[in-house]
Parts: structure tokens; C-alpha cells; sequence
């Protein structure tokens, strides 16, 4: 796979040897060879451990920046439900309505947003639907994580035929909005950007080298560390002067951020989240270990997307008021009626377009030659 | 014994703990919750438990030594060994 299709780069200059990152790889991409720290591209799921875990931040992920609009007339920037999460808990979310969340993007110069949240409640209802079918082998993990697709690929073949038959939110959502842009502007598609805002390296890898599709919709992720301080920034002098309005009685009655409840309607679900912890359950089943379960979403970040390594910080330290956190969130929020879900189920829409298949098996690389007794 | 803790929220409401020491020969992972719930400064009314106290909320994701509750065969009455590790995470959105 060429190197352009992965995101996580090294800088040589910033790596103090420490090995960190080779302990922490879960799939054993990263070596040193005559002295240098090598990363073996056909293995790396572009899952951030190394990110994560390096304290001399040698390790980033390439992402696109704001530049990436420039093609585009028209931009989308694509918010994922972890940014909300992040928003929450900075103490604003209170005051700031999704009108100071549209205002806070249109500043960096983007169109409109649309949140992906409302992509995840298609991506459920599609899931639902194929489990009361009983349309594919149960349990059916989440096509949300595109790390844990590829981990799969790569060294869990045989539970493929698990992988939930839909794209994942990032590109329902980048196509609903499209969707949604042509009918609002007249526009044609191709001059529509579609932008999301990542906290993941692999959604990154995953736009590029799409994985049910052939074609993704995302026509660039960008990193939530390259624009989250300027949102916040913007939504605080909001939230400031509303309440400087609110004082004065001349605050005008706001429409409130929707949540991106997570919601599990299924009731036969769990979460298996960190990347150790997949590896552990997903080798339990491939040796026979039943899973009773109708869907497992698996996501390679521990405590899941919000733990993403390009987010700024953890996002629920500091928060004393975690039961009304968990309150909220607790509620569910609606973007769809019922009969649209169905007619879209019906119809097929963002069902996967391309097979996911085991990945392809490359020539075996100089350790695996060593443990095999082939070196020359 | 020694319960080895990873969370990611602050387990005691004002600060997070990577490990909590119960004095007692047995504990079982429903103990362990409402251990910690008791020790929390700021979020005494965190709740882990449903009303019945018979399973989790569902907005927590529980993990004992890496295996998932919900597998566990005894689920919240999974009796706990000294040294074991217990993941618990706040489960929120779902979509990136």
C-alpha cells in the first residue's frame, strides 16, 4: 500500500529511542533497524497508538488543513459526534446554541456544517434492520472504526463476514450533505466540499482508501487539533455576550445544540473499545468463543472516539458534574422520521458498495523471514 | 486486595485514582462500583447501577482484565481477584 494512503508520520529528528511506540503498536508495525525506528506500512491500521503514546510527539498524523477548501465553492464541515462531546465539557454548552456552532465554522470560511450524529442514527437504523432480518452472521460489528476494519482485514479474515454491510457515519454523513447542499444551493456535487473534522488518523486513511466503498464522499479530514481552539475561542466570546444579554433581558430564546445521544436501540449490543482489548475478543471468537450478541461496535480508541489522539486533551477530566453530563446524553435525540429510515433502508441507500476482503498478503517482511529461519 | 482502575472520566468526581484498595476478602465488580461511588467527592450521585440494582446503566462500558462485562458469565456479581485490572469507560456517541 503506498505511504501517501497512510497518515501516521515520524519525524526521525524528534525520536529519542525510547521504544515506546514498538510497545504500544498492537500490530507490530514499528521496528528498529540498523538504529533507526522503521514503521512496516502493510501492517500499520493507522490507529494512533503510536501518536498517542510518544512523549516527543515524533509521531503526528498527516491530515488535511483548511486549504484543503479551496477547490470548492461550497464547503461542509462534517462534525463529528465527539466534538460535541468536547464542547460539552468546556462549560459552554449551556449557552451556545448549533446557530453559534454554524457562526463559529462559517468564521474559519466553511459554508455550513452537519453533524454526523444524524448520519449514526441511519447507520443504526440500517444496522437494526439487518439484525431483525437476520440478513448477515450475528453479531455484526460497526463499519463506524475504520482501524478495526482493517485490523480485521489484515489479521481477522475469517470474521469479515461480521462487518455490518453500510458505510460508516463519516460517509453517509459527507453524502447526505451533499445531498442536502445541492438542494439548498442548486450547486452542482463536484463543487461541494465535504470536510470532516477528525479526531482520528485512520478516518484520514480511511477517506483516502476507502474501505466498503469505492469512492469516498469525504473530499478531506481535517484535524480537530487544527481548528478546535479557534471554535472555542469563537463560542466563548458567544456565550460571554449572551450572558452579558441575558443580564440585560435582551437575550433572544436560542435553539438548543442537538446532542448526539448514543444511541443503542438494539438490545442485544456492546462496546468493546481499545485496540488490545478488540484483538483479545476478536482472537476469542475466531478460536470459538461465542458472542450472544446482535451488534458489537468495536472501536480502537479506549472509552471510544472521543479518546481520539488527535483531540487536544482528555475530554471529561475536569468535569464535576458528570451525572448531568450523562443526563444528557442519556436522551435520545431524533434527526429522522421512521418512514424516511425505512424508505432509505428500502431502497439500499448507503449500503456498502464494495466487498471487504482479507487484505492482500505481501511478500513476508525481514522479521517475519527471521522468525520463519528464511533470512539469507 | 487491589483493583487495578483505568477510566476515562475522574473516578472520585474531583480527581481520578489508577487503583483503590478494598478491605475485604471478596468483592464483586457491583461492590466495586458502589465502592467508588461512595468515595467520590464531587459525584456522589453517579449512578452505575440501574434502579434495580440489577445491571450497569448503559452508558457505561466495563471491561475486567479486558474481557467485556456483558461476556462476563456473572456479569455485576463477576467476583474480583486481587491484582485484577477493571476498565470502566463513559460510553457516549456514536459516529466518530
Amino acid at each position: 500500500m503506498a505511504d501517501s494512503l497512510h497518515t501516521v508520520r515520524f519525524d526521525g529528528r524528534k525520536c529519542k529511542g525510547c521504544g515506546r511506540c514498538i510497545e504500544a503498536c498492537p500490530v507490530n508495525a514499528i521496528r528498529v533497524r540498523s538504529g533507526k525506528v522503521q514503521t512496516l506500512r502493510k501492517r500499520c491500521i493507522d490507529c494512533g497508538e503510536c501518536i498517542r503514546t510518544c512523549p516527543n510527539q515524533a509521531r503526528t498524523a498527516g491530515t488535511d488543513t483548511l486549504a484543503a477548501r479551496a477547490p470548492y465553492p461550497y464547503s461542509v464541515a462534517l462534525l463529528p459526534p465527539s466534538l460535541e462531546v468536547f464542547l460539552d465539557t468546556e462549560g459552554l454548552s449551556g449557552a451556545i446554541s448549533f446557530e453559534d456552532l454554524r457562526g463559529a465554522f462559517s468564521n474559519m470560511g466553511f459554508s455550513e456544517v452537519f453533524k454526523v450524529a444524524a448520519a449514526a442514527e441511519v447507520v443504526t437504523f440500517i444496522i437494526e434492520q439487518h439484525v431483525l432480518r437476520k440478513l448477515r452472521a450475528r453479531p455484526l460489528f460497526s463499519s463506524s472504526c475504520p482501524a478495526v476494519l482493517k485490523l480485521i482485514r489484515t489479521r481477522f479474515p475469517g470474521l469479515l463476514k461480521h462487518v455490518a454491510p453500510v458505510l460508516s457515519p463519516m460517509e453517509v454523513a459527507a453524502r447526505l450533505a451533499k445531498e442536502r447542499a445541492v438542494k439548498r444551493t442548486g450547486l452542482s456535487p463536484e463543487k461541494i466540499g465535504a470536510f470532516f473534522i477528525s479526531p482520528c488518523p485512520a478516518k484520514v486513511a480511511e477517506a483516502r482508501d476507502p474501505i466498503l466503498t469505492t469512492r469516498s464522499a469525504v473530499d478531506g479530514v481535517i484535524g480537530v487539533n487544527l481548528v478546535y481552539g479557534d471554535i472555542v475561542s469563537r463560542l466563548s466570546r458567544e456565550a460571554a455576550k449572551k450572558g452579558r444579554e441575558e443580564a440585560q433581558g435582551t437575550a433572544q430564546p436560542g435553539t438548543e445544540t442537538h446532542r448526539s445521544a448514543g444511541n443503542r436501540p438494539l438490545t442485544t449490543s456492546m462496546t468493546v473499545s481499545g485496540i488490545h482489548n478488540v484483538i483479545r475478543l476478536l482472537g476469542e471468537m475466531e478460536g470459538g468463543r461465542p458472542v450472544h450478541r446482535d451488534f458489537v461496535e468495536l472501536l480502537a480508541c479506549p472509552g471510544g472516539c472521543p479518546e481520539g489522539p488527535l483531540n487536544t486533551r482528555k475530554p471529561f477530566e475536569g468535569i464535576q458534574d458528570l451525572r448531568g453530563l450523562i443526563q444528557k446524553y442519556r436522551a435520545k435525540q431524533h434527526f429522522h422520521d421512521h418512514e424516511y429510515l425505512l424508505d432509505t433502508y428500502c431502497r439500499g441507500c448507503f449500503a456498502s458498495t464494495a466487498p471487504i476482503l482479507p487484505a492482500p498478503a505481501g511478500a513476508p517482511d525481514q522479521d517475519q523471514r527471521v522468525r520463519a529461519g528464511l533470512r539469507t | 486486595m487491589k483493583i487495578n482502575l483505568t477510566a476515562n472520566y475522574l473516578l472520585l468526581g474531583d480527581r481520578s485514582i489508577d487503583s483503590i484498595h478494598v478491605d475485604a476478602v471478596e468483592v464483586t465488580l457491583k461492590d466495586l462500583v458502589r465502592i467508588i461511588s461512595g468515595r467520590s467527592t464531587t459525584s456522589d450521585n453517579l449512578e452505575y447501577l440501574n434502579s434495580e440494582g440489577t445491571a450497569l446503566q448503559p452508558i457505561f462500558e466495563v471491561m475486567i482484565n479486558g474481557c467485556p462485562l456483558s461476556l462476563c458469565e456473572k456479569g455485576i456479581h463477576t467476583v474480583l481477584k486481587d491484582g485484577d485490572n477493571v476498565s470502566l469507560y463513559l460510553d457516549l456517541p456514536y459516529g466518530g
